[in-house]
């Protein structure tokens, strides 16, 4: 089998089973994984800021939970998906050092986690786990034949959702 | 705002300055710290894509002990200094007078000298900073952390993101060769007080 895809920070990528698709090192971004299970397409979006009304510069989708959702569903539709076989997994959103509040964004991390919520329930699109929040880095893999996602931490190990 | 990708090799020639007058205090402070003679850099300044960030310094999944502070006041932006866990049990021996080798698990206490550290690496260079542009600046707390480099430095990528698509870092190496510690210190002001701290300077 081929390399997994790698997705980078405010980068999305997009493919089909039995590809895999990885992130790494989630601290406050928000790794949203989307996957039909039925079409065996899925996605991965590395978000690092809730919407583009928190940035200057807004040319890239995959930046902002609320930009990057559709954005991927679009791509995935192209490679045969359809939104209601869709769910999605959420990962990140951590708060690495505890307490640190860098005005004007505060935990930017609960809000990146919220704002992920938001885009999904505005797409009608399922959250069918998520491992959110607290304060360690994560590293995602995806794996498109089935919609398993692998989350590695230090403090936790291995988690599957 | 100022281009980050436009400084000239003057302006960045300016900002090593101040990483070279940072690092001279720096580098006694450590000593004393740590009574051992602490080498540090030359160091440099470097614009770098936002995304590019944690592997311009060993790759996201480098696991780190990292002491993360808040500049404040005239000047804001954030520093950060880190090194492996392998220096961090050995500057805890040194730091809580232990024979070398002891540590083996960070305990608050390790996690306050270590903090202190920072404090006292970020106020050296601080105080360089504050003397060459005649600007108060208040560095906060320090904050601990031990977690995959590039999970931590995601909250100021993040931050720096809603102004820029690059980051300005002014990097020092530092390193002791008995006990074999080594680290780096960033210092990453914000885009705005880059523009001030390079007009102070007189090469806005």
């Amino acid at each position: 089998m081929d390399d997994p895809i790698k997705v980078g920070i405010a980068d999305l990528k997009v493919s089909t089973a039995p590809n895999k698709i990885v992130t790494n090192a989630l601290g406050s971004c928000v790794a949203i994984v989307l996957y039909d299970a039925v079409h065996r397409v899925g996605g991965l979006a590395h978000i690092m800021l809730p919407s583009t009304a928190f940035s200057k510069i807004r040319s890239n989708p995959a930046k902002f939970a609320d930009t990057a959702v559709p954005e991927m569903l679009n791509m995935m539709k192209q490679l045969g998906a359809t939104k209601t076989t869709t769910s999605a997994k959420i990962i990140g959103g951590a708060q690495m050092f505890a307490n640190v509040l860098v005005e004007p964004l505060g935990n930017i991390g609960q809000r990146n986690v919220l704002a992920a919520k938001e885009a999904l329930a505005k797409e009608n699109i399922n959250i069918v786990a998520e491992d959110t929040g607290g304060d360690c880095g994560k590293s995602v893999e995806v794996d498109l034949e089935n919609g398993d996602v692998t989350v590695r931490s230090i403090k936790y190990g291995i988690n599957k959702l | 705002m100022i281009d980050l990708k436009n400084l000239t090799p003057f302006q960045l020639d300016a900002l090593k300055e101040i990483g070279n007058i940072g690092a001279s205090h720096a580098d006694t402070a450590l000593s004393e710290l740590l009574r051992k003679k602490v080498w540090i850099s030359v160091p440099e300044a470097k614009v770098v894509p936002l995304d590019e960030v944690p592997q311009e310094f060993g790759g996201a999944e480098k696991m780190v002990v990292g002491v993360y502070l808040q500049m404040q006041g005239q000047i804001s932006g954030n520093i950060l200094f880190f090194f492996s866990q392998e220096t961090a049990m050995t500057l805890a021996d040194i730091l809580m007078n232990r024979p070398a080798g002891t540590t083996k698990v960070l305990n608050e206490m390790d996690q306050s000298a270590i903090k202190e550290t920072g404090t006292i690496l970020a106020g050296s260079c601080l105080t360089a900073l504050s003397a060459l542009t005649n600007k108060e600046i208040i560095p906060s707390i320090p904050y601990y952390a031990m977690d995959m480099l590039g999970a931590l430095v995601d909250f100021i990528i993040i931050n720096l993101s809603q102004n820029a698509e690059y980051a300005m870092i002014i990097q020092l190496e530092f390193s002791e060769s008995e006990y074999k510690i080594d680290g780096s210190f960033l210092l990453l002001p914000d885009p705005q007080s880059l523009e001030v701290i390079l007009t102070s300077l007189g090469v806005g």
